[in-house]
């Protein structure tokens, strides 16, 4: 087994590139991660989690709590152990609202304060221990790789970096191997964006401190938990620097999503073998000082991008679902489609027929209404018409003894007694009406269609309502006193004596009168219902199951919901945390489309549309279907209704996460895009992949400030074509060689590094880290605006209106301020 | 005079047996009335769980029940006639049809209440047709 490995991200940078990390794994393997990989990420903001893939996320998240800054602050101050002298005043705020707001004194106070740092600590003893539970070929693989990996410019990465790493190294005891992949803002835009260039330079300033000099300052302290650390090394044995700029005249990289990706590449190969490769060569580089504690590399890769298209299809797939779900002109019955105008009255009436039903049902259940032990309601109008035609009530007139049985002024009779049952009425009328929706949703996949379906039970309402107006009923005590007077009237009059039917005819009577008292009661919870279907915030539910009552309301805020997760709207103010669907099409395909990166995407009919629309055929033709269904997202057996009625503010992001992944899984299952041999591609197109393979020779940084010294090659730095398998290597640069004169990249053993099971990509990889001075690469000295940001870092502060000892404090914790031991 | 003299003769005789007849053939026919009316009611009950209210069953027992009263009563009136000898059918004279008047008013009278009580029902039924629409 390969050696164990923890790759930590730090700060939203950090967590985008191990996505990426995890992207590329996915990728090649089918797997976010190999069972020797952890993957951790440290953030401030709790609002930034992990992206998408088909499988679970596998990056673990620990929250640095930053809320109640000041209490956090005092509470390290009072702590007589530690040495604080770094912490920024409790009352400051920082440069935004956001996770550390900017300041890398934030961040660090935020991995100190609370119980964050213990939770940082078990996290890295958590992934230790995970990675050390695996078999290794050699005892010096023993040991863990640790990469850390975020950017320099925002206050949780420049804030945490240095600690973080003297944290592994106290944690996981004779640790060697632990590395930085650190992202620096490029040359150009300064201007307005001071904060991110200050940060960058004093967390430069800081590791320097800690890693340029041979006998440096110690790490000495105590941690927030008791425990002491003392080191004399320096936290990382290689920190690599990258930005969006070339160390040439090559455009920069167009985005920083281009930059996570490069990054996210570059670590995934060290988990898939380069990092043995790489350190093969660099222990003699090290022991021949051609190399130092910094670096940098250029990367650059042929690749058909499987999985984007995958992805693409999954996100093609997810808003044609959703759109189906709240399509408002037709919807899907046993897989053809029906339009909601034609198929309107059919609705109507079969809405109205489960109304009746109901209704009915709510009315026998209060016929079952006991007035006495073992004696139910309906059972027991006989025997009072019994009685009272043998006049054997003991009342004064039959008239008396009637009312008291319906009268709203009695205790312990009818009245009473449906009353207090009334609400099992009501239950049924909501179960009734969820089932109706339940069955509804799940069958057509339609909200309007249950839309629709709840409008026309609030008409059925109200059409039952109006009708029992016209009998002559009201919800009010008062008015059943009424009526009940007439219905006693019509009662006693005549009752068939003469045929012998009187007890029959008055029963008859009484359960009719009974059956207007129901009515009566009933009326109020109609209207709850129909008040809580058009208007309600909060939905009814049933006494014993908790069904909830189905509200318009409810529908159209998931419309909505379902609606901007498709993106049919644009983003709202506030919504930065939305997962537009759109947006995340057009991600893709500005990513698929983005030359600016160093990754040639490269695709067998040479069209991107022709190559998703064949994808998007394969996959229709291999699940057998026409139109997507909430099968291929959540399974046959699951609700939809009651999928789309969880949390109201997760329901887009969760409809986002499971649409993608699930089209993706499905995507995959049916193999709708398939692999492509990237050395055909270098064959038919050795120019395009010999400028590609080119970018790699150039650093992804800017250096050079004196125009005088530049990277230079050697053989114990590594360069290397990674490919999956050596004929295809040795055909590609055969082809350089030959055909383009490029011998930029060679085939022997030191310049290969073969990766089985690497799919649909070619990488070129050149480290950089020797000057051609023979210097060792130092961004404090070689990075070519390094003047620049020093003048900045030195001239802001006097802008915003802070002493250099207030603006040191925020910006640069890690060191105590003293001018001569910075410079 | 005898029973059947009574019933079946169409001899008039005076305007005191003219009365006595009449009131004899109202007594039997709502005899025979209540009698066709209980049996229908006994034999052919509402059922129990039955929608149509009881009431209503009683009343569409009642039209039954004339419905076979008159059945029966032109039976009657079909013996009635063979009983008498054509000597006794003085079709030119006015006493005649002065001793054929009980059978006449009876067997009007049903028919108008048949007609009555059914126009009754319909209405009752179409208020309650409209009230559900």
């Amino acid at each position: 087994m390969p050696k164990p490995t923890i790759i930590i991200g730090i700060g939203t940078s950090g967590l985008r590139v191990v996505e990426q990390v995890q992207h590329f794994y996915y990728e090649n393997t089918g797997r976010n991660k190999p069972d020797h990989v952890e993957y951790l990420y440290l953030e401030t903001d709790e609002n930034s989690y992990p992206g998408v893939t088909a499988l679970k996320n596998e990056i673990k998240p620990v929250y640095l709590d930053l809320r109640k800054k000041e209490t956090m602050i005092n509470s390290l101050k009072k702590d007589a152990k530690l040495d604080v002298s770094w912490l920024p005043s409790a009352s400051e705020t920082g440069d935004n609202e956001a996770g550390a707001g900017g300041w890398p004194a934030f961040g660090r106070a935020a991995l100190w304060g609370h119980q964050n740092f213990n939770q940082v600590d078990m996290s890295i003893k958590t992934a230790h221990t995970n990675v050390s539970n695996i078999e290794v070929k050699d005892t010096k693989d023993s040991k863990p790789a640790v990469f850390i990996v975020g950017s320099l410019t925002g206050g949780t990465g420049a804030g945490v970096f240095i600690d973080l790493a003297y944290m592994v190294r106290n944690r996981i005891a004779d640790i060697d191997d632990v590395f930085g992949l650190f992202l620096i803002p490029g040359e150009d835009g300064t201007v307005g964006r001071e904060t991110i260039y200050c940060n960058t330079y004093a967390a430069l300033k800081s590791l320097d401190y800690f890693t340029g000099k041979k006998n440096g300052p110690k790490y000495d302290l105590y941690y927030p938990n008791g425990s002491k650390a003392n080191f004399e090394k320096s936290p990382y044995k290689l920190v690599q620097i990258i930005s969006q700029d070339y160390d040439d005249t090559l455009p920069a990289i167009g985005t920083l999503d281009g930059l996570y990706k490069m990054a996210g590449l570059y670590i995934f190969l060290n988990i898939y073998g380069l990092r043995e490769k790489r350190m093969r060569r660099l222990v003699d580089a090290w022991g021949n000082d051609q190399m130092g504690k910094y670096g940098t590399f250029g990367l650059s890769a042929i690749q058909y991008p499987k999985t984007q298209l995958e992805e693409f299809l999954a996100v093609e797939l997810s808003m044609e679902l959703l759109q189906r779900w709240i399509d408002p002109t037709m919807y899907y019955a046993q897989g053809n489609r029906v339009q909601m105008n034609e198929a309107s009255t059919t609705i109507r009436k079969e809405t109205f027929a489960h109304f009746e039903k109901w209704l009915r049902e709510a009315f026998n259940i209060l016929n079952t209404v006991e007035v006495e032990k073992g004696r139910q309601i309906i059972n027991d109008l006989p025997r009072q018409a019994r009685k009272i035609n043998a006049k054997e009530h003991g009342e004064e007139s039959d008239y008396h003894y009637i009312w008291k049985l319906f009268s709203s002024q009695q205790a312990g009779q009818y009245y009473e007694a449906i009353r207090n049952n009334v609400q099992k009425a009501r239950d049924i009328l909501i179960n009734g009406i969820q089932d109706l929706v339940t069955q509804s949703v799940n069958q057509y996949e339609n909200l309007y269609l249950a839309h629709r379906q709840l409008e026309i039970i609030v008409e059925a309402i109200d059409n039952c309502w109006n009708y029992w107006k016209t009998l002559g009923l009201s919800g009010q005590p008062a008015k059943w006193e009424a009526m009940l007077d007439r219905q006693i009237k019509w009662m006693l009059k005549k009752r068939y004596k003469s045929v012998f039917e009187q007890n029959n005819v008055l029963t008859d009577r009484l359960q009719n009168t009974l059956e207007l008292l129901k009515m009566h009661l009933v009326m109020h919870k109609l209207v709850d219902i129909r008040k809580n279907i058009v208007e309600g915030d909060l939905a009814l539910a049933t006494f014993d199951t908790n069904a909830e009552l189905p509200r318009l309301k409810n529908l159209d805020e998931i419309i909505a919901i379902i609606g901007r997760t498709i993106g049919k709207e644009e983003r709202q103010k506030g919504d930065k945390q939305l997962n537009v669907l759109r947006a995340r099409r057009e991600e893709i395909l500005d990513d698929l489309k983005d030359t600016s990166i160093p990754i040639l995407r490269v695709y067998p009919s040479n069209d991107l549309k022709y190559e998703v629309e064949k994808s998007k055929l394969r996959y229709m033709q291999g699940a057998g279907k026409s139109v997507p269904s909430k099968n291929d997202v959540i399974g046959e057996q699951a609700s939809l209704w009651a999928y789309l009625n969880q949390a109201k503010d997760t329901l887009n992001k969760m409809l986002y996460t499971t649409c993608i992944s699930q089209f993706e899984r499905e995507v995959r299952k049916h193999n709708s895009v398939e692999d492509m041999v990237i050395s055909t591609y270098v064959e038919k197109e050795p120019k395009e992949a010999q400028r590609i393979a080119s970018r790699a020779l150039n650093a992804l940084v800017k250096i050079n400030p004196d125009q005088a010294t530049t990277f230079s090659d050697h053989m114990n730095i590594p360069k290397l074509v990674i490919g999956p398998d050596q004929p295809t290597i040795n055909r590609v640069v055969e082809k350089f060689t030959d055909d383009m004169n490029f011998h930029g990249f060679s085939k022997d053993e030191n310049g290969v590094l073969v990766i089985p099971g690497l799919k649909n990509i070619l990488v070129f990889y050149a480290e950089k880290g020797l000057m051609n001075n023979n210097q060792l690469f130092n961004p404090t000295q070689h990075l070519r605006y390094i003047d620049n940001l020093r003048e900045l870092y030195d001239d802001t502060p006097k802008r915003r209106g802070r002493s250099p000892q207030e603006w040191h404090i925020i910006r640069m914790p890690y060191i105590k301020f003293a001018k001569e031991e910075i410079r | 005079m005898d029973i059947s003299s009574m019933f079946f003769s169409v001899e008039y005789r005076d305007i005191p047996d003219l009365i006595l007849r009449c009131v004899l053939l109202l007594l039997a026919s709502t005899l025979a009335l209540w009698l066709i009316y209980l049996g229908l009611i006994k034999f052919f009950p509402a059922k129990k769980k039955s929608s149509v209210p009881r009431e209503f069953v009683l009343k569409l027992r009642f039209l039954a029940t004339l419905s076979l009263f008159l059945v029966a009563f032109s039976v009657y009136i079909y013996f009635f006639i063979k009983t008498a000898k054509p000597s006794d059918l003085e079709w030119g004279h006015p006493t005649f049809y002065l001793a054929l008047l009980p059978q006449f008013i009876i067997y009007v009278g049903a028919i108008v209440l048949f007609v009555s009580r059914y126009a009754g029902y319909m209405k009752a039924l179409k208020k309650t047709e409209v009230s559900h629409a």
